[in-house]
């Protein structure tokens, strides 16, 4: 075949890929895509013409892909050169910083997240505060490109002020923009400074003195969420912290664990997940030797970097994720016995659904 | 399958062209046949029966017509052979369109999903039959050669249109590509692959962002572009894959397309897109019907009867009719009007870009009037920077695809890698790893002409 070497190359290229797709044993998981793979559909000659072995079988070939992560950063690298600043709903900002493109996120569903916090308020008679913690679009917009799809945070915000009292939030988060990066460049979440802003502003809200930060740990090399979308191979990757917490224990649907960060996800990909163990139905954060009272919180993920300075103050907290709680709201307060229920969740997911409206009770 | 699917490429690609090139003359027809039938029926086996009866309707009906002597009964067979191709295609295809508009499809509830590729099928079905009535070619007697010309999967799914005299002579021979064939077929394979994947499906992200501004006139004029150039690339990716393939399996498809955008007029435009439709058009519905040899009057005619079915034949529905009807139109237009009067070039050039543009926007509507977005948005003048931002974002991709276009520079490009045949194999592999990149990154990849 010396005659046809562009043809023996290409048919090479290809038969080897297939080789080894065949020959290496399948990837249970991609941590990149924090997903499972597709594996090889068990075939039959009557499968042959069934859409969903078809389906399957196209899932498994792509899934199982040889260098599959290599080839995605290839492609995604390759889309960076040309100038494509928005790869699968990411949009690549300046110096490295990656931003959520906002602009499906919907004022309406705000309101209802809002209204429903009202409900819950008028329902308890508990006070309810949200804190609604605005994307990093919103703090460095001047990292966007020009003209960058997105939504206008502040009058998100405005809308839920409407309904509930917010606990102010993106002021404090501008002005202590030059003390160091308050969001993560690669993950939607804030770091553990961006955190702390969220945490005084709380303090000042609830009428707490501030107590003092725990210590943190420092991990670098983290590469987040954002990443996991859109992973560009001369990506900036960010230094991610933790706190070293004493004396506060965690139980998450009724089982204690081993301090308040899992170290076993450190070992993986999204080690923003390490915080808090990650999302629970409900948790509660037991302080035996401080704080007093208890408070019950509504939170998604954000929370988790604000939840253990908050420890610090109360005996009890009692937290439920709206995206994993099936109970009833109402009773949950009710049975908590907390005099506050603080909501911490950030403007995109009161943004992007009626998740809190949904909750038993409201 | 689909060409532009992992599991094509990995699973069923390279094993069939190995296989055949290396097996003996007896096996090729059938092996191709088996293969064929494979490919249509993955995942989707419901009208393989449907298929394989047309199959010996038309090979039956081809044995007859070159048979019979006598002339009544050679039209009868001519008309039950076309008959049930077109009868198939009318059912499967347009019973659902023909019952909503007679307001009967609350009463008669049909609406039969779509045999993939029987527009294909059917048009090469009775292109043969017809060519065997006027004697223009023999009929095929072997059951098995007939029916891997039919079934032929480089081009049973979306075209080109095949005339089964193209490949009569290959169908009978031990077809062996030699190293010539092989190279400049994988090279056809991996542009056109290259097109669909790396322009047109991007393209089509584009023309999604820009619909959704509707009410932006920006967006709507970066639609048309992003929107002609994806149907272009999409369309001729796919009939260049099937040539490449073809040429590797020692078959020799007719082109499809020869850089539409650079033509002179808006009918030059029709000779340079989608050339085996309109030709099929031409030979067997324009021609027979008197072409341009009975007055004007008819003339006009027989174009509006030929666009209005092309149209039709795009799709089931009312902005596919008038789409046709709209070229009827820019093509009287030039035909009595420009062509006549020495207009300097540029405003034919010009006249033919803004009819596809317009054609455009009534083919990649929903429904009939479902183009009116356009309209309005482009009316109300207002520009938004959104529709910068994704000019910007798409903007390297645009640049690309439009010298894309451009036939000199494409034929420099083409003379080059034949000069230096070590850039062409380093940049074939390269285009052809970065397709697997691509695919690996989104495994589900759409069609736009599918739906035929």
């Amino acid at each position: 075949m010396r005659k046809a070497p562009l043809f023996c190359a290409v048919m090479a290229l290809l038969l080897i890929l297939l080789a080894f797709q065949l020959l290496l044993p399948p990837r249970e998981t991609s941590a990149l895509e924090n997903r499972v793979l597709a594996q090889r559909p068990h075939f039959s000659l009557s499968a042959l013409t069934d859409s969903h072995w078809s389906d399957s079988f196209e899932a498994f070939a792509a899934d199982q892909m040889p260098a599959r992560d290599v080839f995605v950063s290839i492609y995604t690298g390759m889309r960076a050169l040309a100038g494509h600043r928005l790869t699968n709903d990411v949009i690549s900002g300046a110096e490295g910083r990656l931003f959520d493109r906002g602009d499906g996120w919907s004022g309406r569903s705000v309101r209802q997240n809002a209204a429903a916090l009202a409900d819950l308020q008028a329902q308890t008679g508990v006070p309810v505060y949200l804190l609604a913690v605005p994307s990093a679009a919103a703090v460095y917009p001047e990292a966007l490109p020009r003209w960058a799809p997105g939504a206008d945070e502040g009058a998100l915000l405005g809308i839920a002020e409407e309904e509930i009292q917010v606990i102010p939030l993106l002021s404090a988060l501008e002005a202590a923009k030059g003390e160091g990066p308050l969001y993560y460049l690669t993950d939607h979440h804030w770091t553990a400074r961006g955190a702390r802003v969220g945490y005084l502003s709380v303090c000042a809200a609830l009428g707490l003195a501030p107590a003092q930060e725990w210590p943190l740990q420092t991990l670098p090399g983290f590469h987040g969420s954002f990443f996991a979308r859109c992973p560009v191979p001369w990506q900036k990757a960010d230094a991610f912290s933790y706190p070293e917490t004493a004396g506060i224990r965690l139980i998450a649907e009724g089982r204690e664990k081993d301090g308040l960060v899992d170290r076993e996800q450190l070992k993986g990909r999204d080690w923003y997940a390490s915080l808090l163990y990650g999302n629970h139905g409900m948790m509660e954060l037991i302080n035996e030797k401080e704080g007093e009272g208890t408070l019950f919180v509504i939170k998604d993920s954000y929370a988790n970097a604000l939840l253990p300075a908050l420890a610090r103050h109360y005996h009890r907290i009692v937290a439920v994720d709206a995206r994993y709680f099936s109970g009833n709201i109402v009773d949950a307060v009710k049975e908590s016995k907390g005099d506050k229920v603080l909501c911490i969740n950030g403007v995109s997911s009161l943004a992007s659904g009626r998740t809190l409206a949904l909750l038993e009770g409201l | 399958m689909l060409f532009s699917s992992l599991s094509f490429l990995f699973y069923f690609f390279p094993a069939v062209l190995l296989i055949h090139y290396f097996l003996p003359q007896g096996w090729q027809n059938p092996f191709l046949f088996l293969a064929s039938l494979v490919f249509y029926a993955w995942g989707d086996a419901r009208y393989i029966p449907l298929f394989f009866a047309l199959l010996a309707v038309d090979w039956g009906a081809g044995l007859l017509l070159e048979k019979t002597k006598t002339p009544w009964r050679r039209k009868l067979c001519l008309a039950l052979g076309v008959g049930a191709n077109m009868g198939s295609l009318l059912f499967y295809k347009y019973i659902g369109f023909f019952l909503e508009t007679l307001g009967l499809n609350g009463a008669v509830p049909l609406h039969p999903s779509l045999p993939l590729g029987i527009s294909f099928f059917t048009f090469q079905a009775v292109g043969y039959l017809v060519d065997v009535y006027r004697g223009e070619t023999r009929c095929e007697k072997d059951p098995i050669a007939f029916g891997t010309f039919l079934f032929l999967f480089p081009q049973l799914i979306a075209g080109p249109i095949v005339r089964y005299r193209d490949l009569a002579v290959s169908l009978h021979r031990r077809r062996k590509p030699g190293g010539q064939a092989l190279e400049s077929g994988m090279a056809c394979f991996v542009a056109g692959l290259a097109s669909k994947v790396l322009l047109a499906n991007p393209l089509g992200e584009l023309s999604a962002e820009m619909k959704a501004l509707s009410g932006d006139a920006g967006a709507a004029l970066i639609f048309l572009l992003a929107y002609g150039l994806q149907i272009y690339f999409d369309f001729m990716g796919y009939s260049i894959m099937a040539v490449g393939m073809g040429r590797m399996l020692g078959f020799s498809f007719p082109r499809n397309f020869r850089h539409p955008y650079a033509a002179s007029s808006v009918t030059d435009f029709w000779r340079r897109w989608h050339i085996t439709l309109s030709g099929w058009f031409r030979d067997y519905v324009y021609i027979p019907l008197g072409g341009n040899r009975r007055g004007t009057g008819r003339t006009l005619l027989n174009m509006l009867i030929v666009w209005g079915l092309t149209g039709f034949w795009h799709g089931a529905g009312w902005n596919f009719i008038l789409w046709g009807l709209w070229y009827f139109f820019c093509l009287t237009l030039d035909k009595f009007v420009l062509e006549k009067r020495s207009f300097p070039s540029w405003t034919r050039r010009g006249w033919m870009l803004f009819s596809v543009a317009v054609g455009w926007g009534l083919f990649s509507a929903d429904s009939a009037f479902g183009g009116a977005w356009l309209l309005k948005s482009l009316a109300g003048l207002h520009f938004s920077g959104r529709a910068l931002f994704f000019l910007r974002d798409y903007g390297a991709l645009l640049a690309v695809s439009v010298l894309l276009c451009v036939p000199k520079l494409v034929e420099k490009g083409k003379a080059l890698m034949r000069r230096r045949p070590a850039v062409r194999l380093v940049s074939v592999l390269g285009l052809m790893a970065l397709c697997l990149a691509a695919l690996a990154e989104s495994s589900y990849n759409p069609f736009l002409y599918f739906h035929f």
